[in-house]
């Protein structure tokens, strides 16, 4: 079902689903395949991995269950993981054993390098879209980065649950004027030493850090964008690992230790420790300052050139024990109750995945509700967005770094 | 104040663990891990594949030193402490031991890391308002290459421990004969301490110190939050490469658990034969007795500010730098972490429980099996195998047993994994009472008909009533303290308050991972505190529909 994906049939459903928004009107009037689904997914346990690195995303995810649990009688159990590639790993691990069902995993939050790995070992169920009601109301047009995973098309195996620009994070009490551009991001650090860091790579937010350094030291796009071999990578990357011999000296702790995670770096700033952090949600300013974990003066920016945009996504492992509850779980994920949610500042921050003019005026109305918060850039201060580039880059930056900088595993 | 310890007193070192000869242990120890080695499987290749990992070798070393420093310091402070003790000329630490005993050492890190960091609480209660500080030094602290954090923290956490059960241990040594003996050869009190009682004390303290060695080699909790990083100790790594997605990695794991034993032999050994005896306490020259005191000025408020810190921490709104306190106090924080910590709580709640009841059945078995007369012997020596073991080690060997039974990632196999360790403690706390029970009583209430439940039920229970329940306290508190086991036998999946402690601090929220920390120190403060209203040591008679029938009838 999942290596033969048939792109003919997919158009076909995609065009079935999109002439007949009736469904998507209210809960009850749904189609009988839509019905039969939520009838066969009452009662399942639905295993969720996903990373469980930000007490809010968390939070998010149980007040998901428990709409579930009220509107569908499913259960959802988040798996917190340190990183996807353990659940990656694991399912892995399951099928080769032999275990092509009743797996551990039902649901996982994925994209870039962990979907490639599922999707060329055919781990996959789908395609997801049939199964979907709200899936005619993503915005698939609008934005590309919804069915192109880090350059690879998803073919309906895993559903878009949210998008996400790379921004960092200044005190503006200490750093009133952000650098403009990278050139001046290198020379703030240099001009303040040890007052900027990053996540220390795998950490995915660290590696992306480094993928800019990619785009800032002038590697062409179109390199960037295709898979790249160990010789090649060593002849283009080199300007990025010379750039980080340059600017280590000058960071926190003279660039000989760096925090484990994103949130060890919100840390440092919320503690003065650093003047800049780092972020994949363009609103994660204003989240933390809503939690009280941030001071009310930080603020978020992006250089001028430009940050990776990307989408992360919701797939369903070939050998899930609950696909339909799976299913199920997707669907209200996506729907504008939930992703409103999910987009309010408060909450999480996270962009929606469907397109406005799809949805009722009272639906849209769920989106308007929050207003934007000062830390958080307008979506006209976003721009440009940049393409995330092809899964290897990351791969073997992150080795690379771990290899030069990095004695532990 | 002393009164709620009192029952813990009970717990003192049984006489049997210090008469263990050094030797005997030792040679237990090689039998036992060569026999371990073989359990955990290394390959050669995994073996080989460790030590050419990068910065092994600095790894290995750093676990060394931190382990051997801190024990050290841990060590020499305890027998300075007791030696004041000793004379009287500090107060008896009464309550105030309780909580320093109750606080996870996870939670205990969390609090000194806030402490120490550039950022953290000393510099702005003391340098910043000096020296005007705008914005926090840049210093590697905590995290310093050397691992001196790490070693204070160590050091700090264990000394409590050696306390409790050196004063415990100094209360059944009827030593007035030797010391008057002492004074009348014109020694004075600090000399006759030093000469008649530590070597005693330190005999009985042998077995506790090793396994606070053991826990210096293998800890991963503590060494996370104050460790260095870029390389870790040698623990630490372990532990990633067990928890790291990549299947090959468990091997590298299994290879270097067999390290770390490998290396823990020698050190505990060493330890045993050479340093103990060494570090004696110091003469009571001038220069020692004031670097004695400056260490303890600074000991006893460090310990308590890291408890005030995590309390702040727990409810602080906004606090940035360079401000002493936080700006407020915010109450949402609890309603959230009512809601994160819900089920954690209950985990840990009901592992406790468990860990605590089955293991005090459990230890009361191994005392009836134990050696008779009762009134010789020791307990079964492999019982406290797992306390001498790193960590990472019992772990692995424990999850071995559990991946046996078809119990590895979920919660009985973590219930497993803790009894390992709280049987040993119950059965430290139990021995010496039970083994002075009358045995007469017992005699005569066989002579009578009673059967084995029903002196255990009648006789044994109300008597030892204050140990039981300490026993029960005991265990529920080391229970509630696992960190490596819960990780390793949960495969990261059963989240307790101990682990999400450190989780949060990996995700660098301090406020919920002080409440974790918090929480996880107040249940066993509340079970000891329990266990110390419990009275008993009096026999009430029958109420008359259960009057013993006569056997002749």
């Amino acid at each position: 079902m999942t290596s033969g994906f048939d792109r003919r049939r997919f158009a076909a459903v995609l065009a079935a689903a999109l002439t007949v928004p009736r469904w998507l009107r209210a809960a009850e009037d749904v189609p009988a395949e839509i019905a039969q689904l939520r009838a066969r997914a009452r009662g399942q346990t639905v295993w969720f991995a996903a990373w469980g690195g930000s007490p809010e995303i968390n939070r998010y995810i149980r007040w998901a269950g428990e709409r579930l649990e009220q509107r569908f009688g499913i259960r959802l159990e988040h798996i917190r993981l340190r990183d996807t590639a353990e659940a990656v790993a694991r399912i892995i691990a399951e099928v080769e054993a032999g275990r092509r069902e009743g797996g551990s995993i039902d649901l996982i939050w994925i994209n870039g390098e962990n979907f490639r790995r599922l999707k060329e070992r055919g781990l996959l169920f789908g395609p997801l879209p049939p199964h979907l009601a709200n899936w005619s109301r993503l915005d698939l047009a609008g934005n590309p980065t919804l069915t192109l995973d880090f350059t690879l098309p998803t073919e309906g195996l895993e559903a878009p649950w949210g998008t996400a620009q790379f921004v960092f994070l200044h005190d503006s009490a200490r750093v009133p004027r952000p650098p403009a551009d990278w050139a001046a991001l290198f020379e703030t650090i240099r001009a303040r030493p040890g007052r900027f860091t990053y996540p220390q790579p795998p950490d995915f937010v660290g590696s992306t850090f480094l993928k800019h350094l990619l785009y800032a030291e002038g590697v062409p796009r179109e390199r960037l964008l295709a898979p790249v071999d160990g010789g090649d990578f060593r002849r283009l990357a080199q300007a990025v690992f010379d750039r980080l011999d340059q600017l280590h000296p000058h960071m926190w702790r003279k660039g000989r230790s760096f925090p484990r995670t994103q949130g060890q770096l919100h840390q440092l700033l919320a503690d003065g420790e650093v003047d800049f952090s780092m972020s994949f949600n363009p609103a994660e300013a204003s989240n933390l300052i809503l939690a009280g974990r941030m001071p009310e003066t930080v603020r978020t920016f992006i250089p001028r050139e430009g940050t990776i945009g990307n989408a992360h996504f919701l797939a369903i492992p070939i050998n899930a024990a609950h696909k339909e509850g799976a299913l199920v779980a997707i669907d209200f994920l996506l729907s504008p109750e939930a992703q409103a949610r999910k987009a309010d500042p408060a909450v999480w921050g996270d962009g929606t995945v469907l397109a406005m003019d799809r949805l009722t005026p009272e639906e849209r109305a769920l989106f308007e509700r929050a207003p934007r918060h000062p830390a958080t850039l307008p979506p006209e201060a976003r721009r440009p967005v940049l393409p995330e580039p092809h899964p290897d880059w990351m791969e073997r930056l992150e080795q690379a770094w771990i290899a030069r900088y990095g004695r532990s595993g | 104040m002393d009164r709620a310890l009192r029952p813990l007193r009970l717990s003192s070192p049984p006489a049997a663990l210090a008469a263990l000869p050094g030797g005997r242990a030792a040679w237990l120890l090689v039998a036992a891990v060569s026999a371990l080695v073989v359990l955990l499987t290394p390959s050669r290749q995994a073996l080989l594949a460790v030590l050419a990992w990068p910065g092994v070798g600095e790894a290995l070393l750093l676990s060394l030193w931190t382990a051997l420093a801190s024990t050290a310091l841990a060590w020499v402070a305890t027998g300075w402490l007791l030696g004041l003790w000793e004379l009287g000329r500090l107060p008896r630490p009464g309550l105030l031991l309780a909580p320093l005993l109750a606080v996870p050492h996870a939670a205990f890190a969390v609090g000194l890391a806030f402490l120490l960091a550039p950022s953290g609480w000393l510099v702005r209660l003391v340098m910043a308002p000096l020296l005007g500080l705008e914005q926090p030094p840049d210093w590697p602290v905590p995290g310093d290459p050397l691992g001196l954090a790490l070693i204070l923290g160590l050091a700090l956490k264990e000394i409590p421990f050696l306390l409790f059960l050196g004063l415990a241990a100094r209360a059944r040594l009827p030593l007035a004969p030797e010391l008057a003996c002492a004074r009348t050869l014109g020694c004075d009190g600090w000399h006759a301490y030093r000469r008649v009682v530590w070597p005693q004390l330190a005999q009985r303290l042998r077995l506790p110190v090793l396994a606070v060695l053991a826990y210096g080699l293998g800890n991963t909790d503590m060494a996370t939050v104050l460790g260095p990083d870029l390389p870790p100790t040698f623990a630490v790594l372990v532990l990633r490469w067990f928890l790291d997605p990549d299947p090959a990695r468990l091997e590298l794991a299994r290879a270097g658990a067999a390290l770390l034993l490998m290396l823990a032999v020698p050190v505990l050994a060493g330890w045993a034969w050479l340093a103990e005896a060494r570090l004696t306490p110091p003469r009571g020259r001038r220069g020692e007795a004031a670097a004695a005191a400056a260490f303890l000025l600074l000991f006893l408020p460090l310990v308590v500010l890291v408890l005030c810190a995590l309390l702040l921490w727990a409810l602080a709104g906004p606090w940035p730098f360079p401000a002493p306190w936080p700006q407020w106090l915010d109450l949402r924080v609890a309603a959230r972490v009512g809601e994160d910590l819900a089920a954690p709580f209950a985990i840990t709640l009901r592992l406790g429980l468990m860990a605590a009841v089955l293991g005090l059945v459990l230890a009361r078995l191994l005392l009836a099996l134990g050696p008779r007369p009762r009134q010789a012997g020791g307990p079964p020596l492999w019982v406290f195998l797992p306390l001498l073991l790193p960590e990472p080690v019992a772990a692995l060997l424990l999850q071995r047993l559990a991946l046996a039974l078809a119990l590895d990632g979920r919660e009985p196999a973590v219930l497993l994994g803790h009894l390992a360790y709280v049987v040993p403690y119950q059965l430290l706390v139990l021995w010496g009472p039970w083994r002075r029970l009358p045995a007469a009583l017992f005699e005569a209430a066989r002579s009578l008909g009673a059967g084995v439940m029903r002196r255990l039920w009648r006789l044994e229970l109300p008597l030892l009533a204050p140990v039981y329940a300490a026993a029960l306290a005991v265990g529920f508190a080391v229970s509630t303290a696992q960190y490596a086991t819960t990780l390793f036998l949960g495969a990261g999946r059963v989240r307790t308050l101990a682990s999400e402690t450190l989780a949060y601090a990996a995700v660098g929220d301090r406020r919920l991972a002080a409440c974790a920390g918090l929480i996880a120190t107040l249940l066993p403060l509340l079970a000891f505190l329990a266990a110390a209203g419990v009275r008993g040591g009096r026999l009430t008679p029958a109420a008359g529909r259960t009057a013993p029938r006569s056997p002749l009838r």
